[in-house]
């Protein structure tokens, strides 16, 4: 009763949020996108004048608005989590359709920039860093899609009210993955659009 | 619960701290002198240690790996000082750091 009562305690106190297999995929999407990070800026030492002068083109603010919507994204889906461990299901239900209207926001804004950069003819295949540029945030703009497809489930689940031991899992398994698809962005911001 | 006890949250200060950090590093990062060859610019690492600070208190916060078990935590908190020091190292060295170019 006593181990019991102290496991229980442990558990509470030290806890895993989701799935353990979430968190294998994360370390390895991590371990691939830090890569990416090593990657571009090898290359863009080989070529300093050609990535600053194409990295110029770029609009920051664009990069920086994704930004704040990415982590104000995070924050509605944290809120969402802690009312379903509470079993509010009216906050719940309200946060994390917002958190997918933020994620939305943030491939509209996207698509507006490749839209505008392919008919200035800045494509794949234009030089280094245009590849690198759409390689890079292009996997990214892949695990933000993946990850809408999960704020709509966890939108339907919150709204059916399902807050049983495996749904918090759940709640809590999607709510990891968003913020690691957050904090990617936070370090492709600076190293595609600022460095210098 | 109510939506202002939700609110009145650790974590909505560190959106808050994030957000302003986001906005800091937009006016710093808008049209700066680049780096040359031989001098790199301070900016630019300042702006990279500022990234992986904001991805620290995304993981730490929003993960919740403060309150996970050490384990766990500590290969979120390897990841962010290693990436962070080989990139950076990466970029002070013009790649020399990583040493493909064997001639």
């Amino acid at each position: 009763m006593n181990v019991a009562n102290h496991d229980a305690g442990n558990t509470k106190t030290r806890h895993i949020p989701g799935e353990p297999g979430i968190w294998i995929f994360i370390v390895g999407d991590m371990v691939m996108f830090s890569l990416f990070f090593f990657v571009f800026t090898y290359y863009r030492a080989q070529d300093v004048a050609t990535f600053t002068a194409s990295q110029a083109t770029l609009n920051q603010n664009f990069g920086a608005f994704n930004t704040v919507l990415l982590l104000t994204s995070s924050w509605f889906v944290v809120l969402g989590v802690e009312a379903a461990r509470r079993k509010v299901q009216n906050i719940a239900q309200l946060m994390f359709p917002l958190a997918f209207l933020c994620g939305v926001g943030f491939g509209v804004v996207k698509i507006i920039e490749y839209s505008e950069k392919v008919s200035k003819g800045a494509t794949l295949t234009s030089n280094d860093f245009y590849m690198y540029y759409y390689i890079l945030t292009g996997v990214h703009f892949l695990h933000v899609i993946l990850g809408l497809g999960v704020l709509i489930f966890l939108s339907v689940r919150a709204r059916q009210g399902r807050f049983g031991t495996q749904d918090i899992n759940n709640y809590e398994s999607g709510g990891v993955y968003w913020h690691m698809v957050d904090l990617l962005w936070i370090v492709l911001f600076p190293l595609i659009y600022l460095v210098k | 619960m109510t939506m202002r006890s939700l609110l009145h949250n650790r974590v909505t200060y560190i959106w808050l701290l994030l957000a302003g950090l986001t906005v800091l590093t937009w006016g710093l990062g808008d049209n700066y002198e680049p780096g040359t060859p031989t001098g790199h610019s301070t900016l630019t690492v300042a702006l990279l240690a500022l990234a992986f600070f904001k991805v620290r208190l995304v993981l730490m916060y929003f993960m919740e790996l403060l309150d996970a078990p050490w384990k766990l935590r500590l290969i979120f908190e390897a990841w962010v000082i290693l990436v962070f020091g080989i990139v950076i190292a990466i970029y002070l060295t013009d790649g020399a750091f990583l040493n493909l170019n064997r001639e």
